[in-house]
Order: C-alpha cells, then sequence, then structure tokens
C-alpha cells in the first residue's frame, strides 16, 4: 500500500486511527502492529513473512546479545551472527541476481539465474534491525524484552517501507510513552498533507515531463531539452522522497512518534558534502554510525580516511540498487567528496554562496543522470546531449513546447525546493497572526483535495524509492 | 509559534479527521455505478475474494482500481483535475493535445519499424490475386495533420503525412491511390474534424466524397442538394473521454440527405437484422453518438439502394467511413461494408460471390497505423 493513494487516505487511515484512539493505552502498540502487518500484507502478502521472521530473529539476538555481554567473545560472536544473517537476507533478495551475473561476465560461465521479487521495504527494515543490534552490542541502547514494543519498532507503518531509517535509540522512550495532544495530532496532519502534495501535485506532474525527454533518443535532444529533463527529474525525485518522508513524520507525529528528518532542503546546499548532509540524512546517519566510524573515520591518516570514505560510498551506491550504475553513482560523489576534503571545501568558502550551489547542483544532476539511466550507455548518450556532444542545436520547438507548458510547474517546483515558501509564511504569521491562523487550515484543505482530485485520476502514480 | 499555532494545528487536526471520516462513510453507503458516461466505459466492481488472487496481488490491484473507479463524486474530482491542469498551462493529456478554439487533437500514433511496409505489402498482395477488382484507397489524414493551425503552440506534426507519402509511392500503380488531404486541407478553416471526437464531420466526409468522384469518374453531388439535418448538439466524443478535458463546447453531428431522398435497405448480415434507413436515430440519446451512423461497426454489412442500375462497390473500412457511405447511396445500388477487425470471411470470395468490381479501402490514417486488421485483407476462409 502507497500512502498516495485512496485506499490509504480513506479507508486504511481513518480506520487505523479510529481503532487506535479507541484502544486503551496497553493495546496501542499491538493495534498500531496489527494495523502495519495489514499495511504491508496488502502490497507484499508473501514477503510478510520474512519481514515476521527477520523481526522475531533479531528481537531474540537482542536478548541474547544482552545476556551474554559479560562474555565478549560469546556477545561478539552472536552479534556477527545476527548481522550475517540479516545482511545474508538483503544479499540474496537484492543482489544474487548482480552478483552471478558479474561472475559469468568474469568467468565466462552461464549460470542461470532465477531473480527474485524484491520484498518491500528489505533495505529499510533490514538496517534499521541491524542499527538496533549493534547499539545493543555497544550498550548504547537498552536491550528491549517486550516483543510487542520491539515488533511496533520495526513494523510501525509509518516508516516501514520507504525509511526514514530510524535508529532504536531515537524511539526507544516513545515505544512505551506517548503522549498525543490534538495540536500535536494536527501538526502531524501538515505535515502529512504537505508530503502528499509534494508527491501528487509536484513530484508526480514533473515526473510526466521527464518521462517524454526520457523516451526521446539522446541523439533528438536538443541540449536545451536535455537539460530541462534532467532539471525535471531532480525536481521529481526530491518532491518524491522527501514527500514521503514528510507523510512517512506526520503519521508518526499522529501516532505519537517524533521520526528523524530525513531532507533539510539538499538543494540550498554549496558543496557536495553539504547536500549529503542534507539529502537522505537517515542513510548517510547510517553509514556514518555504523561503517564510516568504525573503520576509523577520519583518523588514522590520510590514507585509511580515503579508503574508508571509498568503502561508505561504493556501498551507499550499491545500497540504492543492485546495478552498475549505482555504484558509479556513490563513487562519483566518492570522488567529490574526497576532493573537496582535500582543498576544494576550503576554495568554496572564499566564492559567493551562488557559485558553491551552482557548482553542486551541476554536480547532483550530473550525478542523477546515472542514477535514472540505468543502462551506462543510455546515461552517456544523454550527458552527450547535455554537453552539445550530439547536436548544434540548442533549442528547438520541441524544447519551447516543453518549457511553455511547464513552465508553471517547475517555477513552482523551483520554489517548493527553497526554505523561501517557510519564510514567507512565518513573515505573514508575524504580521497577520490571526489572519494566518485562519488562512492555514483552509489551504490544507485546498492540498487534501487537490490531492485527492489527481489520485481520483490516478493512471500516474509512481513512487521511485520503492524498488528499495 | 504563537498563541494561534495551537489552534490552528488543532483546527487542522479536526478538519482533516471529519473529512476522511466523512469521505468513508460515504464511499461504504452510497451505491456503486456500473459505467461512466463520461468515461466511456465500464467502472470496476467489488473484487471476489479468494487466498489465490490476493497471494498474487490481483486482489489488491483490482480492490484498489474499484475505489478509485467507485468514489464519491468521481466525475467532479475530474473536471476538478482537468481545471487545475489547464490553469497550470498542460496542453495534452492521455496522448490527446488541448488545441485551439476547443479543438481536442489525437497525438499522431507511434510507428513500430516495418509494420507500415507490412500493411502496404498486404494490400499490394491483395491487389495480386483481385486483379479484375478496381481498387481505391482513401487514408484520411487526421485533424492532426489538417487543422496544424489548432495544434497548441510550438506542436507540429509531420509523420502522418509522411507515412502518407510511403504508401502513395508503394503501392502498385494500378491501385488508384485517392489523396484527400488537399481537398481536406484547403477547408481547414470549416468545421470538417470534430472538436471533441477523432473522426471527421459529415462536412470533412463530403469534401473527401468529392474528390472520390473526381477519381472513380461519378459526378458527385452538390451540396445544394443535400438537405443538412443538425441531429445533435450535444455531442461529447472520444476525445472527451480519453483526455479528460472538460469545459469544452460539444459538437453537432449533421446528416447530409440527399433532396431526392432514394429508398434503402440495410442489412446487417452476420446479426441477421434488416433496417430501412442507414441511420438509428435513437443513439442520439446514447454517449457515443458518432454511432447514429450504421449503428456503429459490423463485420458486414450490405445496402441496396433505389439506384438499380448502379454498379456496385465493396468497402473494407473503418468507422470514418460509416459517415462516408451515406454520399454513395446515390451512385451504386449495392453496397458492402466489411470491417477487418470483425469480418472472418475471405472478402475476394465475397467479391466473386456478388460480382463486385470496385473496391475502396477507407481508412484514418491514425487507425490504420494502429491496428493490424488490414493484414487479414488476405485471409482465406477456414
Amino acid at each position: 500500500m502507497v500512502f498516495s493513494s485512496l485506499i490509504f487516505l480513506y479507508l486504511f487511515l481513518p480506520i487505523t486511527i479510529l481503532i487506535y484512539f479507541i484502544a486503551p493505552n496497553q493495546l496501542r502498540n499491538a493495534t498500531l502492529i496489527v494495523a502495519s502487518l495489514v499495511f504491508y500484507a496488502w502490497g507484499e502478502p508473501v514477503y510478510i513473512f520474512l519481514m515476521l521472521f527477520s523481526t522475531v530473529i533479531d528481537y531474540g539476538y537482542g536478548l541474547l546479545i544482552d545476556k551474554y555481554r559479560h562474555r565478549k567473545r560469546t556477545a561478539k560472536a552472536l552479534l556477527v551472527c545476527s548481522l550475517v544473517g540479516n545482511l545474508g537476507i538483503l544479499g540474496f533478495f537484492k543482489y544474487y541476481g548482480f552478483l552471478v551475473e558479474n561472475i559469468n561476465s568474469l568467468f565466462g560461465l552461464h549460470v542461470e539465474v532465477t531473480t527474485l521479487p524484491l520484498p518491500v521495504g528489505i533495505s529499510f527494515y533490514t538496517f534499521q534491525t541491524m542499527s538496533y543490534m549493534i547499539d545493543v552490542y555497544r550498550d548504547k541502547v537498552p536491550v528491549q524484552k517486550n516483543l510487542i514494543a520491539f515488533g511496533t519498532y520495526v513494523t510501525m507503518f509509518p516508516q516501514l517501507v520507504a525509511g526514514p531509517i530510524v535508529a532504536y535509540g531515537d524511539v526507544a522512550r516513545q515505544l512505551t510513552l506517548r503522549k498525543i495532544t490534538l495540536s500535536r495530532f494536527g501538526e502531524g496532519t501538515q505535515l502529512f498533507v504537505r508530503g502528499l502534495a509534494k508527491k501528487v501535485l509536484l513530484a508526480n506532474h514533473i515526473g510526466m515531463l521527464w518521462s517524454s525527454i526520457k523516451a526521446t533518443p539522446a541523439s533528438d535532444l536538443t541540449v536545451a531539452s536535455s537539460w530541462i529533463g534532467i532539471l525535471a527529474f531532480t525536481l521529481q525525485i526530491y518532491f518524491d522522497f522527501s514527500g514521503y518522508s514528510d507523510m512517512a513524520r506526520g503519521l508518526g507525529k499522529m501516532f505519537g512518534f517524533e521520526l528523524t528528518k530525513n531532507f533539510n532542503y539538499p538543494y540550498i546546499s554549496t558543496s557536495v558534502s553539504e547536500f549529503w548532509r542534507r539529502w537522505h540524512m537517515s542513510l548517510g546517519s547510517w553509514f556514518r554510525e555504523y561503517v564510516y566510524i568504525p573503520l576509523g573515520g577520519n583518523r588514522g591518516g590520510i590514507a585509511k580516511q580515503l579508503r574508508n570514505l571509498f568503502v561508505v560510498w561504493f556501498l551507499t551506491g550499491l545500497w540504492h540498487g543492485a546495478s552498475w550504475n549505482f555504484i558509479i553513482w556513490g563513487l562519483y560523489f566518492g570522488c567529490f567528496i574526497v576532493i573537496e576534503k582535500l582543498f576544494l571545501y576550503k576554495w568554496l568558502q572564499h566564492l559567493p554562496r551562488v557559485m558553491g550551489n551552482l557548482y553542486t547542483l551541476l554536480i547532483v544532476m550530473v550525478g542523477w543522470v546515472f542514477f535514472d539511466l540505468d543502462r551506462l550507455p543510455a546515461a552517456l548518450a544523454y550527458l552527450g546531449a547535455m554537453f552539445g556532444l550530439h547536436t548544434y542545436h540548442f533549442a528547438d520547438n520541441n524544447t519551447y513546447y516543453y518549457l511553455s507548458t511547464n513552465l508553471v510547474i517547475l517555477l513552482l517546483a523551483i520554489l517548493a525546493a527553497t526554505p523561501l515558501p517557510k519564510k514567507m509564511f512565518s513573515a505573514l504569521k508575524q504580521r497577520y497572526p490571526i489572519g494566518s491562523a485562519i488562512l492555514s487550515p483552509i489551504l490544507y484543505v485546498l492540498f487534501l483535495f487537490l490531492s485527492t482530485a489527481y489520485l481520483v485520476n490516478d493512471t500516474y502514480n509512481p513512487f521511485l524509492y520503492f524498488r528499495f | 509559534m504563537n498563541r494561534y499555532d495551537k489552534l490552528s494545528q488543532s483546527v487542522v487536526a479536526i478538519m482533516f479527521l471529519l473529512l476522511i471520516g466523512f469521505v468513508l462513510v460515504l464511499n461504504l453507503i452510497l451505491p456503486k455505478r456500473e459505467f461512466s458516461e463520461a468515461e466511456n466505459r465500464k467502472l470496476e466492481q467489488l473484487p471476489a475474494f479468494s487466498f489465490h488472487s490476493f497471494i498474487s496481488g490481483k486482489f489488491t490491484t483490482n480492490f484498489e482500481k474499484f475505489i478509485t473507479d467507485q468514489f464519491v463524486a468521481r466525475d467532479v474530482w475530474v473536471g476538478v483535475k482537468s481545471n487545475a491542469d489547464q490553469a497550470i498551462g498542460k496542453k495534452e493529456s492521455n496522448g490527446v493535445y488541448l488545441g485551439k478554439d476547443g479543438y481536442l487533437i489525437q497525438k499522431f500514433a507511434e510507428m513500430k519499424k516495418g509494420e507500415l511496409e507490412e500493411k502496404i505489402q498486404s494490400i499490394n498482395a491483395f491487389h495480386t490475386v483481385t486483379p479484375e477488382l478496381n481498387k481505391y484507397v482513401i487514408l484520411a489524414p487526421t485533424a492532426v495533420s489538417v487543422l496544424q493551425s489548432k495544434l497548441p503552440k510550438y506542436v507540429s506534426e509531420n509523420r502522418e503525412l509522411d507515412a502518407l507519402h510511403t504508401v502513395k509511392t508503394s503501392l502498385i500503380s494500378s491501385i488508384r491511390y485517392v489523396d484527400v488531404y488537399p481537398a481536406l486541407s484547403s477547408h481547414q478553416n470549416e468545421s470538417i474534424y470534430y472538436k471533441t471526437d477523432h473522426h471527421w464531420t459529415s462536412k470533412g466526409a463530403y469534401y473527401a466524397y468529392q474528390q472520390l468522384g473526381r477519381e472513380m469518374g461519378f459526378k458527385p453531388m452538390k451540396e445544394e442538394e443535400f438537405e443538412i439535418r443538425t441531429v445533435t448538439e450535444d455531442f461529447y466524443g472520444s476525445l472527451y473521454s480519453k483526455s479528460g478535458f472538460r469545459n469544452l463546447h460539444s459538437d453537432s453531428i449533421d446528416l447530409y440527405v440527399p433532396k431526392n431522398e432514394g429508398k434503402v435497405t440495410v442489412d446487417y448480415v452476420e446479426e441477421q437484422q434488416s433496417a430501412n434507413s442507414m441511420y438509428m436515430m435513437g443513439n442520439v440519446k446514447k454517449k457515443d453518438k458518432y454511432t447514429v451512423f450504421f449503428n456503429g461497426n459490423h463485420s458486414l454489412i450490405q445496402i441496396k439502394t433505389s439506384h438499380r442500375e448502379g454498379k456496385k462497390l465493396l468497402v473494407v473500412k473503418d468507422s470514418y467511413a460509416n459517415s462516408f457511405v451515406p454520399f454513395l447511396t446515390s451512385h451504386f445500388s449495392e453496397i458492402y461494408m466489411v470491417d477487418l477487425r470483425y469480418y472472418e470471411g475471405d472478402v475476394a470470395a465475397l467479391a466473386r460471390q456478388h460480382q463486385i468490381h470496385d473496391m475502396l479501402i477507407l481508412y484514418n490514417m491514425n487507425t490504420f497505423i494502429e491496428d493490424p486488421s488490414i493484414n487479414h485483407l488476405t485471409n482465406k476462409e477456414g
């Protein structure tokens, strides 16, 4: 089930909210688990058992690691076992095909591969449970002895399918103690509706522009058209993913959970390093906490640091997909992070912010070409169009058509990607506190209505990060 | 955070809960619809649950389709989206352009490599086995080529005319290719295509009929020899349904009835039904009013006119012919209309059986490109 769907908004959600708030406090976690299982099973009727199995096993490991905490070697062995198990499951479902393909081409073999469909959310929930077990081992968080509470942590539907990847420590207390007030529920609603609008009104729309341009053979694209196309994707993926994260956080808040923020206006960044501190923040934190720092981080000299960065960015790319273009995408950013650490970052500090911003956007947009055009030749061809290698034409009638019929949506999207609207509304609130207090609910209802109208016409509603 | 923030948030909370609760209740208690007039299709009904359909994902997919199709006030929401789209400058939806003056224009179909050549070959092959049958081919260009001035700004379309040129130069020379583009193009400022439907109007068909007359050697009737009857002004056609664009003017459908109206017998052979008119007047009350012409498409229609000394004509066609054939009743004694999408017999044998010596292939170019049935020309029965 997807948040941005009529069945979720007008069937699943009202019923779940009703049951949850009628239920007595002690039963609330259980209610949430049941609802989350229905939510997950709806889209994944078979692999729900894999997820449940994973949850129960990791709960067990948590208890064991805690029990043998004083026996260092045993505890470590248990941790390694659990990690290998989790990574094994992830590896099998997600990377097996990729691995075999590469072995085939390396050794000239023809081993048959039956690729299994990827269980929804597996990259998110396995990373979550791994973070729990590592933190229990490190004695950073108290072990969770209550299976229901642990189950809630793993399965709760707001973050089950597409993150944010929640570190156990961030929600440990909230699992057993949540206070919900009407205004807090309203805050959650606001966040949720904003996310819904981002996804349905902005991302889906712009996605159609990208689809048209992507479908054109690269040799037929003018330079301007190819840039408009990648701009469209740049905006689409941001609003798609951040919209979904906002909906997740909004829903979490409605049920009393404070989930980590996942995006912080990444496109205003003035360096690639900054970009990755503002984009998919929960993933970046995870890799920093559980891979970069354990490997030594930036201690131990420059060579070690470079090695650590290489590993982290290789894995970041790989996490996004079992395919070389994703790995290249990850390493591509890794290179720029390294270059910035070595000298570029200091240079950028001396330049006006705009320069840094343009530089970052250029690097990021070129990166997106590798991300979405999953065959390397296609990606290179597209880049060729962008840098004028195929054609002398800067723009043609198609370009003007794309631009004129999408101008409003592009401008709205670019504006919405900056903190400007938020600042404008804050300023408005300062001057007209009562007026904006009245305007605000009206705006949210309007967004909800408009989003509903577009969902009723649902012919185009893909969620890009769903294949993770 | 000022003191009104909490209040404002609480209001949002309440309104949200009321809204989703209200819609849920409405959706549960309101009766389900079977058919959408506006979209011209059946609406999804509640799917049956079975363990297998749940596991395979079929149940959940159909259930979601059901929810979307049966959503309360569906047509209102479609209208809201259409208005919002137009407000932000969108000029196409679902393969249909929103052109100037309220014209909906269908985008030209995507051509797959080799398919056009294959179809031309089918016609040529058929001609080789039926050399005694005089052949005429009309492939009507659609609005996207003829009404270029009505297309949205910066849009141009040459592929259809290029494809027509390919056909013209690839057909065997003894097949008479009747080029109706010049005739239509010279009248492009008249109402020759519907604004909300992919068909040509009766007037458009009239100009094509004139062109055929010049090629086939009969004298086409002048416009004054017809009584032009407007049978409806409320026609919202196929493109209206397909695109979802709303707030558009409807079309009128005209019938060109010869002032010297002769008698006509229309036999729907497979259905074993007969009528004494080419028009199914009751259909102007239905959604697809274009079906006033011959009640839509049928595998084989046999028309006998009062013009008893005339020749016989075989027409292999799509729905563009439905508003074209009525012009021919003053020139032929018998007309056989074959729609290859439904007809499974042997066309050559049909011509021999009824001693027909003239044949017209009449399609609109878009359907000709999209539909493979022309390749069935050389089908033998059994």
